[in-house]
């Protein structure tokens, strides 16, 4: 007897790893044991990992560390198959994230909007391998990748040593929409003008230089006091770009230390000094200002939260959005302003900013196309700047999933968490902002036809929402989508567990389907009329594995049911658990 | 000298005259303030360096510039007058001319017809690197370790242990505090291991597993109508292995040279411009978790809870953690220790929200502890004088300031009483403002108690204390002379004969002409001194002041006098002062 056994571990279910392995019950009634045993190795070196940590799962579990050579061994355990965790501090796992894990994720923007903080260590990012443990079987060998690292030092137009400026690094990562500019590790140069950025999974990065970039700070009284220098740098990519596209990529190689140094002149900057108006007193607040055609902020931003006096020091001539945010924990509110403000050659005094409380949008659904109310409409509308003020919308219930051993479509996890506001068909307090839908419908047959905001199609692309009022958000569900279905073959026999992609080609982000099924039969339903390109894998393909891979394309009429064989492709990294 | 109501007299005559002059300021001559900037040791010039000058009574009026590769400096300033100049850059922190340390008293530039001021020497102390490896007993970098580094220094004539700065290691381990003042420190480490998250999960797991009776396929969110594995067999509980080696999942917080408290650390000296390596090796420890509910009157609300790790009378952040709508908490990874909690409600105003913190004491099981809001102590008394009292009670203030820099202030009424109510619990420190010539002195009871300037608020009774104030309307100005010429950067030191009267001691270093101005001295008995070398003098040490005393000048000030005096110049290396 066979019994399939999903671990989820984690704490968010939107950031599953979902681990499905087998067991065989009637085989652990036996009591044969044997020796769980490997060696963990520098992908880069080869020489094995010591102290390194490896926890086991399965019929039984457990951990170990690594010896000074890398190797690990617990006797006594079933002979049976073990997913292995396997982490060290300085490593990071060799495989690249799995594209089924890209799509469940909530929709993000493209351009790198992370916070700049100084961010604490992120655990090492674990390498998890599938080890099928039998009586005289070799012992596993289980691959790290070394962390490559930048340093380099930041000088002036006189050659001196600029102390305390911020150098970011931003991970180019290949997407199923194009390049995502992720950004990572900060660092800020030190007295000798050196900075020192660890901890870079090796790839594609780009530096940008800023200056002194900082948290909001409260300060209290009517002034802060502060010798800033009123001096400032302009953001520069490096080696001496101004602007994300023309910046040099440097590649990282596994436990890599590049050098890249710049030499920038300094210029002179100004404060933006201003009051807030429609705050709330002692409420959370931060400020960010972003340079114009910048997704990442910068300037070292002061405010009290008593007066509403804010003041932003040393910023370098240009023009910039200035963004507050307010946060009130009881009862839970946001509130939020976006200002343009354009710095010449003095301080900017007086800018008066009225922060809004939002405002709300309802919702409407059309059924067309002979799709009925019998499903869930699931919306999730994702706050460019302000991410903790996501919004998301049920309306209708999930229908129950379909039975039956061939179809299990992993996309219909349904949500972990979801707001259940006073009016269920209303998306409140919807402060200014650039924003992406998400829709998603769960019911038989039907798809998403489209997504409009007043008369703006919102399903595709990012949108603003001001404080003036944008109309309804109208829904079309259509109820005559297409269905796929086929055997999937691996060198002609019946491919078991294989992932079938339905990628459009217009819009390779957006709205991947994907079903697998058991003895190589797969269906897929629901699919919007149009222009696909089709691929079947085994194993998780990575993002790049979809882009770069072939596959039939094809084009989907309305209520069409269309029967099409797939031959499946091997996943780059086979070796991440399904 | 800086800001004394003196020169600020002095200072308002020079505006009017430059206001009146405003118009022809382009034919006035100016006086000439410029010289040169070298580095203190290799007295190599500094160029790139950003150096200012200002009126000592007008910090607003600064001009800036930039020394020249030669490392010279020319300012014009328009008026005779004391002027404070700075300089600064990356490797230099900001310092003032003849500066003491990095944060004593400095030399004002003293402008005038009969003053060179075209010569100036600035001598610039770059700063001092502690810089090292923080690394485990496997020899592995511990990252993003936390350093602290304390001083042992001398401050307002006490020989004190501070908390100068502290550092994050990086991901290899490396920290590097720069910008130092010269001197002596204590360096202290503490970490968490990479793993410790990761084993305190499966620990969890560990825990779930053993206390389960059975097999239970219930990992898993099962769908309820799934095709139930009936749970008939009869399985072995499955064996959770942890790994019989592993020592702890915490570091313990440890000095330079791998030492548990600052009394067994050893002393790193580091000179102006030097850097010293100091490496330190984390122990692992067992841990344990602290649970904390808080019971707070109102509403109950959501918020966050710090713990502070305490080293050597200081508080380190250790962990921070969230506190639920319900006012529970936990610390997770927790070695044995002296901590404090602190904790807010994330409303910082309005019924619902609550503030507290707490010591506590961390041993070697888990800990439960109930948090309360802290008592809001109140205080109310009298302003009373030693002597004659001012004309009126207007614009004089009490004010309370506590260890974390936290002020709170009562104005005095017509009647000379004061009150003050909802003080959180904690030391305060006393001081009085807005007297004019007075100066508070000590705290006082009916009976004639003398108390120090110090409350320890930690009940919601009401205390009550009178602040006794003194007047202290008497200045001495002078010049320190050796051998005839005035020194420059010679610190005055103005010691009361009764030690007991700690609010009248007063300090001040000689400006480039020997001046120096002591300014709000209540009257009594003194013993005055001039000395080459001051900076790390705990006069405040009766061994010490014993022995100035004997090599100072004894003095009586009347109330409201005015002295000029002229002290001739002791050097300190020819006292036998008493190494600490």
């Amino acid at each position: 007897m066979t019994q399939q056994e999903i671990v989820l571990i984690g704490r968010n279910m939107f950031r599953y790893v979902a681990i499905v392995f087998i067991t065989s019950i009637g085989f652990a009634q036996t009591s044969e044991k044997c020796v769980l045993a490997g060696t963990v190795f520098n992908s880069a070196t080869h020489a094995g990992i010591p102290h390194a940590l490896v926890s086991y799962v399965g019929f039984s579990g457990g951990y170990r560390f690594t010896d000074a050579g890398g190797n690990f061994q617990v006797a006594n355990v079933p002979c049976l198959q073990y997913a292995l965790t396997v982490s060290k501090a300085g490593f990071v796992s060799g495989q690249e994230e799995p594209a089924q894990q890209l799509l469940m994720r909530a929709p993000r923007n493209a351009e790198p909007e992370a916070e700049t903080s100084d961010q604490g260590p992120q655990p090492p990012h674990p390498a998890i391998v599938m080890v099928d443990v039998k009586s005289g079987s070799p012992s596993a060998r289980i691959s790290l990748v070394p962390v490559s690292s930048i340093v380099g030092t930041v000088l002036d137009e006189n050659g001196e040593p600029l102390e305390g400026v911020v150098v970011q690094s931003i991970a180019a990562k290949v997407s199923l929409a194009g390049i995502d500019y992720v950004p990572r590790n900060t660092a800020r140069t030190d007295d000798r003008g050196i900075y020192t950025i660890l901890g870079l999974a090796p790839g594609d990065y780009l530096l940008r230089l800023v200056g002194e970039v900082s948290d909001t700070r409260y300060f209290m009284g009517n002034t802060v006091n502060l010798s800033n220098d009123h001096r400032g740098l302009p953001p520069i990519y490096y080696p001496n770009a101004d602007s994300l596209s023309a910046a040099s990529v440097l590649h990282l190689a596994a436990g890599e230390r590049t050098t890249a140094d710049f030499k920038q002149a300094t210029e002179a900057a100004y404060d933006i000094s201003g009051q807030m108006t429609g705050f709330v007193a002692q409420a959370w607040t931060r400020l960010k200002l972003y340079r114009d055609g910048e997704g990442l902020p910068l300037g070292r931003a002061f405010v009290n939260i008593s007066s509403g006096q804010f003041r932003i020091v040393d910023v370098p001539h240009g023009n910039y959005t200035l963004r507050i945010e307010q946060y009130q924990a009881d009862p839970a509110k946001w509130l939020a302003a976006e200002e343009q403000v354009a710095v010449s050659s003095e301080p900017i005094r007086n800018l008066l900013v009225p922060l809004s409380a939002g405002v709300d949008i309802p919702v409407s659904v059309s059924y067309e196309g002979g799709a009925t109310e019998g499903g869930m409409v699931n919306i999730t509308l994702q706050p460019g700047h302000t991410r903790a003020n996501q919004r998301q919308l049920q309306l209708g219930r999930i229908p129950k999933l379909p039975q039956g051993p061939d179809v299990v479509d992993v996309s219909q996890v349904p949500p972990a968490e979801s707001a259940s506001p006073a009016n269920p068909s209303v998306l409140t307090g919807l402060i200014p902002d650039q924003y992406r839908l998400q829709v998603q419908f769960f019911g038989h047959g039907g798809y998403v036809a489209s997504a409009k905001l007043g008369d703006v199609d919102v399903l595709h692309g990012k949108f603003p929402v001001g404080e003036s009022m944008p109309g309804e958000l109208h829904i079309t569900i259509r109820g005559d989508g297409a269905e796929l279905e086929g055997q999937v073959t691996l060198s002609g026999r019946p491919a078991e567990f294989a992932q079938v992609y339905l990628i459009p080609t217009s819009d390779p982000g957006a709205q991947v389907k994907f079903g697998f099924g058991a003895e190589g039969h797969y269906k897929i339903v629901g699919v919007a009329p149009g222009d696909y390109k089709i691929q079947a894998w085994i194993g998780a393909p990575t993002a790049k594995d979809i882009l770069t891979g072939s596959g039939e394309t094809l084009s989907v009429q309305p209520g069409e049911h269309r029967s099409m064989a797939l031959e499946a492709k091997q996943a780059s990294d086979s070796s991440v658990p399904r | 000298m800086t800001n004394t109501p003196a020169s600020k007299i002095v200072f308002f005559g020079v505006l009017t005259l430059a206001l009146s002059r405003g118009c022809l300021l382009q034919s006035a001559p100016a006086y000439e303030v410029s010289g040169i900037v070298v580095d203190s040791r290799s007295h190599a010039p500094l160029a790139n360096m950003l150096v200012s000058i200002a009126p000592t009574t007008a910090r607003d009026q600064k001009q800036e510039q930039v020394t020249k590769p030669d490392g010279r400096f020319a300012f014009s300033a328009g008026e005779p007058g004391k002027y404070s100049l700075r300089v600064r850059k990356p490797g230099y922190p900001a310092q003032a001319y003849r500066q003491t340390g990095f944060a004593g008293v400095s030399s004002a530039i003293v402008v005038g017809d009969d003053q060179d001021t075209r010569n100036i020497v600035f001598e610039a102390s770059r700063g001092c690197a502690i810089s090292g490896l923080i690394k485990d007993e496997n020899f592995e970098p511990v990252g993003n370790a936390l350093v602290s580094v304390f001083q042992s220094t001398v401050s307002a004539g006490e020989r004190k242990i501070i908390s100068r700065r502290q550092a994050r290691a990086n991901a290899a381990g490396e920290f590097r505090l720069a910008s130092l003042p010269p001197g002596n420190y204590y360096v202290c480490a503490m970490g968490r291991p990479w793993f410790a998250d990761q084993v305190i999960q499966l620990q969890r797991l560990q825990k779930s597993m053993e206390s389960r009776p059975s097999i239970d396929h219930g990992t898993v969110p099962s769908e309820p109508d799934a095709d139930d594995q009936p749970s008939t067999q009869e399985q072995q509980i499955p064996e959770y292995s942890p790994d019989p080696s592993l020592r702890g999942t915490s570091f313990v917080t440890t000095f330079y040279a791998n030492a548990p408290t600052l009394d067994d650390a050893a002393m790193v000296h580091v000179d102006a411009g030097s850097e010293a390596q100091v490496s330190i090796t984390l122990p692992l420890a067992k841990a344990v978790s602290v649970r904390g509910s808080i019971i707070a009157p109102g509403e109950p609300s959501d918020g966050r809870a710090n713990l502070y790790k305490k080293i050597s009378d200081s508080f380190m952040i250790f962990l921070h953690t969230w506190v639920s709508k319900n006012g529970s908490f936990r610390f997770d990874n927790v070695p044995a220790g002296s901590y404090a909690i602190a904790a807010s409600s994330q409303a910082s105003s309005g019924p619902s929200s609550w503030n507290i913190r707490q010591e506590i004491e961390v041993g070697g099981s888990d800990l439960e502890v109930t948090l309360r809001p802290q008592p809001m102590g109140s205080l109310s008394g009298h302003v009373v004088f030693e002597s004659e009292r001012p004309s009126s009670a207007a614009n004089l203030y009490v004010t309370f300031r506590n260890e974390r820099n936290n002020s709170y202030r009562a104005e005095v009424g017509p009647d000379w009483n004061f009150s003050i109510h909802r003080l959180p619990a904690g030391k305060y420190e006393v001081v009085a403002a807005g007297a004019k010539d007075y100066v508070a002195a000590y705290l006082t009871g009916g009976a004639g108690e003398r108390w120090p300037l110090t409350l320890d608020i930690s009940s919601a009774e009401t205390m009550r204390r009178d602040l006794m104030l003194t007047k202290a309307a008497s200045a001495i100005d002078g010049t320190v002379e050796h051998a005839g010429l005035p020194q420059v950067g010679v610190l005055v030191l103005l010691m009361p004969k009764d030690p007991a009267q700690r609010w009248a001691y007063r300090v001040d270093q000689t400006d480039t002409d020997g001046s120096f101005h002591l300014a709000t001295i209540p009257s009594g008995d003194y013993s005055l001194i001039a000395l080459s070398q001051g900076a790390e003098i705990a006069y405040r040490d009766p061994k010490v002041a014993a022995v100035l005393a004997a090599a100072s000048k004894q003095i009586h000030v009347d109330p409201s006098a005015q002295l000029d005096m002229k002290l001739e110049m002791v050097a300190a290396a020819s006292l036998s002062l008493p190494s600490r």
